[in-house]
């Protein structure tokens, strides 16, 4: 692969020696985000919702009632009823409870094993770089839903299943970025000096790398969370997502999508609480990444 | 599948809502002819029967009590009002739900290219859905020696296929022997042709089959497009690609495919050998069908609507009442025979073994309401092994098991199933567990709906919905206590295919893992009995013997949900589903 | 430079190598016999009306599935040196053919689709950047990131009910003419536009505050000769980038899309090949987009060579 130097993301010096005074306005520069902001508290209110879902919904979400499907929304069903006559209303907001941790999950699993394989292969370089890359480069060449399919295929399909799946085709991009980041880091004065006076691998690597890769990791995270949700829900379309009765989004949209256009809020109402998740995730990374890169702050 | 489990009771289901559940069958059943639309639909498991030849199946205008349809549900919709006079020309556009994988009726074993091959290529012979009677195909008479060991087959003079050679004895032969040949790796035509031995050119219009053991269905297998003759000089031609430059006798003409959108076919001009169900004279009526696939069924109903289509073969059921209102549009609604969507239970693995569990849980499942809240009264819910315009079929099964939960309570009770804590049966500290592992779609529907009264019965049911090729597998395996399977046919002789032990294995159409003597020999005999009437007598027995055995738990009467614009006219259906192309013209 | 190309045109070739074998592996880990599902019919009525076991074996046999792994993979590799990638088990088609004849509606598909969202995305992205932290900003922004934010077949279900259904405007289904083509692309040019408008958001702000520009600005340069001469050459990289990025995903993007409109396309070729387990066809299909994506990827690295000079290649 391209040995591009400095490419796109020039390093970010400084990084280190201002992180106390970064999170002081951190805050500050948070709020002053008003997208970023909204987003939070979009967000919040999902998470409160998915915690407190028994206290404010009043239907089961799994049992079915033949004889109320496809209700419009009501006094009584606020967001209608779905083709077995569930209460869309208790299922989106109990659908949170399985769809927010898709999205958390799967970024977790990708973070972490990409966080790994992204230090190594950029801190101890040669062959570990080298065969790491060649992996990656592997992974990424290999079309990523192709790659979910398989393993929801040879795992089954769940909602486990389907993080793991997801989770595993997002691991390339972390390894990427955090190479990136611990390639520039490495060339760091203060790096330099602390491998100088023999400071241990493990700490330079805890102690001065990894905080610098830290950032872009939480900004790229954030995003993708939303990202993964909608691969959640595109495998559900295909039939491999979550198992029902399990009242996940993407499958709660892919089976009401025959009631488009008939009785349209079957399929609406979970595809605006995914387009609504996805949207402050999103909103809210984009806050995130504009103040956590020095760059582009004024 | 732990996690789903753990997963529902974190979302606080306390257990299955007794209330909420009889009230929705309370209704229903009062509802009867349900109105408001709903689920069901989509998936390849939906695709419903192809076609193929038939037996004496007296189309038994299938009781539809709860259909809105007007139209009775039978076998040959056939549009009698017709006003006018048939038109000739035009193009129709046919929206299908799945694409044919290939176009060569000796290979083929997906239904709708069974479907398809009647325009392409005659049957030897073909069977009036009305009278049960064999009419000829390309065979204008047929003879089967007493010992059934021997069938003669006088053929049409004067018929060339599409490439210009001539059709004779030599070209059946050719079709038959080609189909035992491994490298064509044929999937459904060799099951056709039984204890097959060769085939005898007596002259140039004679052909004699011949077996090695008396085999009874072979007049219907003739009549099912799979044993259609094809061009001896195309797939010399074509050799591996003979599927994809398919040349038979029918009336249309392949002329284009294009993969994954749409197959052209023209109208063969020099046609003047309708076979006996056709209902008029010399080349068809259309000057083209083309036929577009559409896999997705919310995209296919639109194309109909808005004028992409001409007519489709995969209306979604909830919106059947809708279409049959507007008098822009037809419904047509042909039953399927052969074995109707069903629920094998494995009779090997616990607690499914036990008889008296296998009856409780057909009891415990209101079919009925299931089969309505998927299928709006489009389709009506079986009874038995086989569906009821099936020749042969035992209306005895449908006084069997009426649905009944006491009944069912009191059976699990006797085998010693006793109600434990949570509304879950227990006997020695285990739970009453089932795994029941089925197919996405409608079937994954019906699987919910059935899990539903199955808790309420006190079973504890592991519901797997998985796709085609993993649920292969699991079943192989017998992992299951409940499978699925649906295999249209016009002869009875598919319960040889579902209920033999020789069938466990390989194939693993048999899901009830059981090997049983007395029905393997019951299968056998009326393979080859050749007395129509006693023969009869042997499937009526059979069908009460696998519910005798409680083996499954009947489903749905699979009926294909074909849906036109009021313009398409002379459509009729092939005996499993199909339209016959051939009379079909538009009114201008 | 040429050393450069040379190179990593060589490292594809392990690349290549390694997303065979682990298709291949992965082929033989997934549950699922696939001479057993072509007598199944995938679970639909089902084919063999009395099938034997021997015609099973017989058909495993036949389709090679009863030979030792490693000689199916190095047959199958022999082949693929050769240019053969088989028949598929389904239709006994070349996989080659199949593959080629669907490729360029892919193609089409992708190209147009970028094609918006580069056009789409590029003006939200300046306009947002231009007005940084105003009320315009947060509106473009929330916009692109809406499209981003739906699930694309819904997106592409709403699109069909509007403009197919409701107004017959464009057809739903299928595949010849540019008509077909609209809605289809407009699906993934919306969802790819979001994305295409955060970048080049990013890399506007980012190059707005560069000491270049500045000093631009501060030599007199007018605003219009400063945002049209220094950002936009630089605002091409995100652009460009995320064209390699959807190339390569040409066909995880596709599949959706081809799946709701019906078109045809390597995406859903390849998916529906998963699901028969159709070996050959899984194998060429991955094979090709792996290939497709190795180079579009080398031309997007050679090409940021040339868009920003401070890359330089060794």
């Amino acid at each position: 692969m391209a040995r591009r130097v400095t490419a796109g993301a020039p390093p970010m010096e400084l990084r280190a020696t201002q992180a106390r005074n970064r999170r002081k306005d951190f805050f500050y520069s948070l709020l002053r985000t008003k997208a970023a902001l909204a987003g939070l508290m979009i967000l919040s209110l999902m998470i409160l919702a998915a915690i407190l879902a028994p206290l404010i919904t009043h239907y089961d979400p799994i049992v079915i009632s033949p004889p109320d499907r496809t209700l419009p929304p009501s006094r009584d069903h606020w967001l209608g009823t779905d083709g077995f006559g569930r209460d869309i209303y208790s299922r989106v907001v109990y659908g949170a409870r399985v769809s927010l941790p898709v999205g958390l999950i799967a970024v977790s699993i990708a973070a972490s094993i990409g966080a790994v394989l992204g230090l190594v292969a950029g801190y101890f370089g040669r062959y570990a770089d080298a065969i790491i890359m060649r992996i990656i480069d592997i992974m990424l060449a290999f079309p990523s839903i192709m790659l979910a399919l398989v393993v929801v295929a040879i795992l089954g399909p769940s909602i486990r299943n389907v993080m793991i799946a997801v989770g595993i085709s997002e691991i390339p991009r972390y390894t990427r970025l955090i190479r990136g980041q611990v390639l520039s880091a490495r060339e760091l004065l203060y790096v330099e000096a602390a491998k100088v006076i023999g400071v241990p691998t493990s700490k330079i690597l805890v102690r001065h790398i990894l905080p610098n890769v830290v950032s872009p990791v939480v900004v790229l995270g954030t995003l993708s969370v939303g990202s993964a949700i909608l691969a959640a829900a595109g495998l559900s379309f295909l039939g491999l997502g979550a198992q029902p009765p399990r009242p996940e989004w993407g499958a709660m949209l892919a089976d009401g999508r025959q009631f488009l256009s008939s009785h349209w809020w079957v399929a609406t109402m979970p595809g605006l609480a995914i387009a609504i998740t996805v949207l402050a995730i999103n909103m809210f990374g984009d806050g995130l990444r504009d103040i956590l890169d020095p760059r582009i702050r004024t | 599948m732990g996690l789903s489990k753990n997963s529902i009771s974190t979302l606080g289901q306390d257990g299955f809502s007794r209330r909420t559940l009889l009230r929705g069958v309370g209704a229903l059943t009062a509802l009867g002819a349900l109105s408001p639309l709903m689920a069901a639909c989509g998936s390849d498991d939906d695709e419903p029967g192809p076609a193929s030849g038939t037996t004496e199946n007296t189309p038994v205008p299938a009781a539809q009590a709860t259909t809105p349809a007007e139209e009775p549900t039978t076998t040959d919709a056939g549009d009698e009002d017709d006003e006018g006079d048939p038109v000739s020309g035009g193009t129709l556009t046919f929206g299908e739900f799945s694409e044919p994988p290939i176009m060569d009726p000796r290979v083929s074993g997906a239904t709708i290219a069974w479907r398809l091959f009647y325009n392409i290529f005659d049957p030897l012979l073909v069977q009036d859905t009305e009278t049960g009677d064999f009419l000829p195909g390309l065979a204008s008479t047929w003879e089967v020696s007493e010992d059934g060991l021997i069938y003669t087959l006088g053929l049409k003079e004067d018929v060339t296929f599409h490439d210009g050679t001539d059709f004779n004895a030599e070209a059946v032969k050719f079709t038959f022997d080609s189909i035992l040949e491994p490298e064509l790796k044929s999937l459904a035509a060799i099951g056709y042709l039984g204890p097959y031995d060769r085939t005898d050119v007596i002259d140039d219009l004679t052909a004699e089959v011949h077996f090695t053991d008396p085999y009874a269905p072979f007049l219907n297998n003739l009549s099912h497009s799979v044993l259609s003759p094809v061009s001896p000089a195309a797939v010399e031609q074509h050799g591996e690609d003979f599927g994809f430059n398919p040349v038979g006798t029918g009336p249309f003409m392949f002329q284009e495919w294009q993969q994954q959108t749409s197959m052209i076919l023209v109208r063969n001009p020099d046609y003047n050998w309708p076979i006996g169900v056709y209902q008029h004279e010399g080349p068809a009526h259309l000057d083209q069908i083309t036929i577009n696939f559409i896999s997705e069924p919310t995209t296919m109903l639109g194309t109909l609507m808005n004028g992409e289509t001409d007519v489709i073969d995969a209306v979604q059921a909830q919106e059947v009442e809708r279409l049959q209102a507007d008098d822009n549009f037809q419904i047509l609604l042909p039953t399927v025979p052969g074995s109707p969507q069903v629920l094998p239970l494995n009779a090997v693995k616990p607690p499914t073994d036990d008889l008296k569990v296998r009856q409780a849980i057909i009891q415990a499942v209101d079919m009925e309401a299931v089969v309505d809240t998927l299928w709006y009264g489009t389709r009506k819910a079986a009874q038995g092994p086989l569906s009821s315009p099936t020749w042969s079929y035992n209306p005895v099964v449908e006084t069997m098991y009426p649905y009944d939960p006491d009944a069912a309570g009191a059976l699990l009770d006797e085998a010693g199933w006793t109600m434990g804590s949570g509304n879950v049966r227990q006997k020695d500290g285990e739970n009453l567990h089932l795994i029941y592992i089925t197919t996405g779609g409608s079937n994954g529907q019906a699987g919910e709906l059935v899990q539903a009264y199955l808790l309420q019965a006190g079973f504890e049911v592991d519901l797997q919905i998985l796709e085609y090729a993993a649920t292969a597998s699991l079943m192989l395996a017998g992992e299951h206590n409940i499978a699925r399977i649906y295999f249209s046919h016009t002869d009875p002789v598919v319960l040889t295919t579902l209920y033999h032990s020789r069938n466990i294995e390989g194939t693993n159409f048999n899901r009830t893992m059981k090997p049983d003597d007395t029905l393997d020999e019951m299968l056998n005999d009326a393979t080859s009995e050749m007395d129509v009437e006693t023969r009869r007598t042997i499937y009526e027995d059979i069908q009460e013997y696998v519910m005798d055995e409680a083996l499954i738990i009947p489903l749905w009467e699979e009926t294909v949900l074909w849906g036109a614009r009021a313009g398409v006219k002379g459509l009729h259906f092939q005996p499993l589903g199909g339209a016959w192309f051939y009379d079909v013209w538009l009114e201008q | 430079m040429l050393q450069y190309i040379r190179t990593r045109v060589l490292l594809t070739i392990p690349v290549l190598l390694g997303v065979s074998l682990l298709t291949f592996s992965i082929l033989h880990l997934i549950p699922g016999d696939p001479a057993r599902i072509l007598l199944g019919d995938m679970g639909g009525g089902a084919a063999a009306g009395d099938t034997s076991d021997e015609a099973y074996q017989n058909l495993r046999e036949e389709l090679g599935l009863n030979d030792p792994l490693p000689i199916q993979y190095a047959n199958y590799l022999g082949n693929v040196a050769k240019g053969d990638f088989g028949r598929s088990f389904q239709t006994n088609r070349e996989v080659r053919d199949s593959i080629l004849e669907v490729l360029p509606y892919t193609l089409q598909l992708t190209v147009v689709g970028l094609g918006i969202a580069i056009v789409l995305g590029g003006i939200l992205g300046i306009i947002a950047a231009l007005n940084r932290n105003t009320w315009i900003d947060s509106i473009t922004m929330v916009f692109s990131l809406f499209g981003l934010a739906m699930p694309s077949f819904w997106l592409g279900f709403i699109l069909i009910q509007l403009f197919a259904l409701r107004w017959t405007i464009f057809p739903s289904t299928g595949t010849e003419g540019i008509n077909t083509l609209v809605l289809p692309s407009l699906t993934l040019g919306l969802v790819a536009s979001g994305v295409v408008a955060r970048l080049v958001r990013s890399t506007m702000l980012e190059v707005l505050g560069q000491e270049y520009v500045t000093t631009a600005r501060s030599k007199g340069l007018s605003e219009r000769i400063v945002i049209l001469r220094h950002a936009l050459r630089n605002a091409l990289i995100p652009v460009v980038t995320i064209v390699g990025l959807q190339f390569g995903g040409l066909l995880s993007g596709a599949v959706i899309i081809e799946t709701v409109f019906a078109r045809r396309g390597i995406g859903r070729l390849a998916v529906e090949a998963v699901l028969r387990r159709d070996f050959p066809m899984v194998q060429g299909t991955i094979l090709v987009a792996a290939l497709g994506y190795v180079l579009v990827n080398l031309i997007v690295d050679l090409s940021y060579a040339w868009l920003d000079p401070r890359i330089k290649y060794r």
